[in-house]
């Protein structure tokens, strides 16, 4: 069976002036469908420009990324690009980013509508999916009158309410208090679970890396 | 190109961010933000309409009375003087006008000379005009159509034969002369020659009726009368200095000068070449008018621009997140200019029409205004036991002109108009383009390191 993702030796470096600092020396792996991952590692290890790559918000200085058949890396158009957050990513950052002046719904809604699916089928899905996070009773509230722990399952609906071929988290939990944490670590269980979903998160915390079913770790810009 | 389902959803997404952005947290349709922005271009354009109205009606008002008092093109003999006798005047007016068919309004045969004018102990010099007025009955001179209106007998157009007079309202009112007094003008009798000198003539008329062109110049300085009485007065029998002409339509000078030029073999002058500093004057005040309706949209611009980047600055982070979520350049410049463009767009069209609403009753608002400052003006006084001198926002005796002329050019409102929109492209377009280009990398690590 094909990886739905396959990275192969992947290199990033930043400069700082004259300094230039390799902090990806060759990275590759393969995930495959269905799968659940998480990548550890010590802080600036490198987890966050490798998961920048893998969602196509930044590009490598070599090697390429293959997401579902389609090579994001080398050549790629900006049109491309915008298709390929679009339509096979979903992400979840460690702030929530919601937008503040529209409803969780319409949040939820932004990835359908944008897709151009009409107005009314993408609420409907985007309330299903909300209902699943347990958000069902905060549709019409807007994210500065919800908690901490609902805003970041609020911005986890939004990566995963296109049922997108990938959902790349970055420290997801790493604002939560640990009862929030339980209850994202449980909902993101469930529905990668029960969807099938293709997960790939980053984080220090081992509660969540040990829902994964698998775990990789970066060291010195090299996975072991 | 036709717009897919999908992209006309996503039209409509743009646009729906876009306005919760204009709207903001306000309680009402748009934010305070953008509806100053909208409000500075509003207030600038439709003043700028009323002050261009009322400039050009000035403009169009002192063009007007110049062109209908005055010959527009005239044709001498000599050039320096212009009083050199014209005989056989009416072969080359009829030559004159088969040549120019229908651009003329009328070819004639006139004098116009300066003379001395007597009434009692007062002299003044004066011009003299002699105009030949076509006749009904014999016993009458019938005022042609393109000559002044008549103050007084008021809306006559007819003066008797013999030695009558037409003088301007401004003369009559300095000389304090009524209908049926007289004036004498004196001068130079025949043509001018260095044997014989100048032999003055003299003569007194009756004024027939005072004439108003609206133009000081003329309404206190020229004295009309019949040619057939000029040619007496001046001792030219069957002679005139000058021939004529008047256009059907002014703006065809230069072209009309050309075809006359073919018959008449000598001196030929129009009227911008008698009058050429004031309509250089005029055109100078055109051309600065223009520079500075354009400095005036310019600066009402400068809010739509500052909205827009305020509105830009407000939402960097969702640009961020937006783009990591599918949206194109095109989706983020739509976003961020329509408001912008919307308030410029909006603010000029409404501005123009209220401009001109304004501009065509502004003589009503200038009384209301009066009246409302006199009335607190009045009220304060008796109070403060203060004199209140009434104030007037038109003073009749500053300005030559009973109505306050307005003249809209809608010519230079349909520029204005393009200009506007053009600019409010710009204007919300340069801060868009701007946000457009943030991507998603740079707000995600500004938060997290
Ligand atoms: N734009 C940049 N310019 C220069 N250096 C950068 C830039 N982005 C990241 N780095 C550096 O690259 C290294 C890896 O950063 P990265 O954010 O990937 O680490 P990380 O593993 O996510 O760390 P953390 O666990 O603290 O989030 C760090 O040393 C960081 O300072
Ligand atoms: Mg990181």
């Amino acid at each position: 069976m094909q990886p739905l993702l396959a990275v192969r030796e992947l290199h990033k470096s930043y400069h700082d002036g004259e300094i230039r600092a390799e902090v990806l020396k060759g990275i590759s792996f393969t995930v495959n469908a269905g799968e659940f991952v998480a990548i550890q590692g010590p802080s600036g290890a490198g987890k966050s420009t490798l998961l920048n790559l893998l969602g196509a918000l930044d590009k490598p200085d070599s090697g390429t990324i293959e997401v579902d058949g389609r090579t994001i890396t080398s050549a790629i158009t900006e049109q491309e690009i915008d298709l390929f957050r679009r339509d096979k990513v979903g992400f979840v950052f460690q702030n929530h980013y919601l937008l503040q002046e529209f409803t969780v719904l319409e949040n939820v809604m932004l990835p359908l509508r944008v897709q151009g699916i009409p107005k009314e089928q993408a609420m409907a899905a985007a309330a299903e999916i909300l209902n699943r996070v347990g958000l069902g009773h905060r549709l019409q509230h807007l994210p500065s009158q919800i908690s901490g722990g609902e805003s970041q399952r609020a911005a986890f609906a939004r990566a995963v309410v296109k049922k997108p071929a990938l959902i790349l988290a970055d420290e997801p939990t790493g604002n939560l208090d640990s009862e929030n944490r339980a209850k994202f670590i449980e909902v993101l269980s469930a529905l990668q679970e029960q969807d099938q979903l293709t997960v790939i998160v980053v984080t220090h915390e081992q509660e969540l890396a040990q829902a994964a079913s698998r775990r990789l770790h970066l060291r010195d810009g090299q996975l072991g | 190109m036709r717009l897919s389902k999908e992209s006309l959803e996503r039209l409509k997404l743009s646009l729906a961010i876009s306005y919760r952005y204009a709207r903001g947290k306000s309680r009402y349709f748009l934010s305070l933000n953008a509806f100053l922005a909208f409000f500075g271009v509003f207030i600038g354009t439709s003043l700028l309409v009323v002050v261009m109205s009322v400039f050009g009606g000035f403009q169009t008002q002192l063009k007007k009375s110049i062109f209908q008092f005055d010959p527009h093109i005239m044709l001498t003999i000599d050039r320096i003087t212009g009083s050199e006798k014209i005989t056989g005047w009416p072969k080359w007016k009829e030559l004159i006008r088969a040549g120019l068919g229908d651009d003329c309004e009328a070819v004639e045969g006139s004098i116009q000379s300066p003379a001395i004018l007597r009434r009692r102990k007062y002299l003044d010099h004066v011009f003299v005009r002699g105009i030949d007025f076509p006749t009904s009955d014999g016993k009458n001179y019938t005022l042609p159509d393109y000559f002044p209106e008549i103050v007084e007998p008021a809306g006559s157009r007819t003066i008797p034969q013999g030695d009558f007079a037409i003088v301007g309202r401004e003369m009559a009112l300095s000389l304090g002369l009524s209908i049926g007094d007289s004036i004498e003008l004196i001068v130079p009798r025949g043509q001018f020659s260095l044997t014989t000198g100048v032999t003055p003539s003299i003569r007194s008329f009756k004024i027939a009726a005072f004439f108003k062109t609206g133009h000081y110049n003329y309404d206190s300085k020229v004295v009309v009368l019949s040619l057939k009485t000029t040619q007496e007065l001046y001792a030219l029998p069957d002679a005139v200095q000058q021939i004529v002409v008047r256009l059907k339509d002014p703006d065809q000078l230069a072209q009309v000068k050309r075809k006359v030029a073919k018959i008449w073999p000598a001196t030929i002058r129009t009227i911008e070449d008698e009058q050429r500093n004031f309509f250089a004057a005029l055109r100078l005040e055109k051309t600065i008018m223009m520079v500075i309706v354009f400095l005036f949209i310019i600066a009402a611009m400068v809010g739509i621009v500052i909205a827009t980047f305020n509105m830009v600055r407000a939402h960097r982070r969702d640009i961020g997140i937006l783009k990591a979520l599918g949206f194109t350049r095109q989706h983020i410049l739509l976003i961020f200019a329509v408001t912008g463009f919307a308030m410029g767009v909006l603010g000029s069209v409404l501005g123009i029409f209220a401009g001109v609403g304004l501009a065509n009753n502004l003589e009503n608002v200038l009384h209301a205004i009066e009246s409302t400052i006199n009335f607190f003006g009045r009220l304060y006084a008796e109070h403060g036991q203060a004199y209140w001198a009434d104030v007037r926002l038109i003073p009749r005796d500053v300005y030559y002109f009973d109505h306050l002329p307005i003249d809209i050019d809608w010519r230079l409102l349909r520029v204005l108009g393009i200009v506007s929109v053009i600019l409010s492209i710009l204007a919300a377009g340069i801060p868009a383009r701007k946000a457009s280009r943030f991507e998603p990398i740079d707000i995600i690590r500004k938060a997290e390191f």
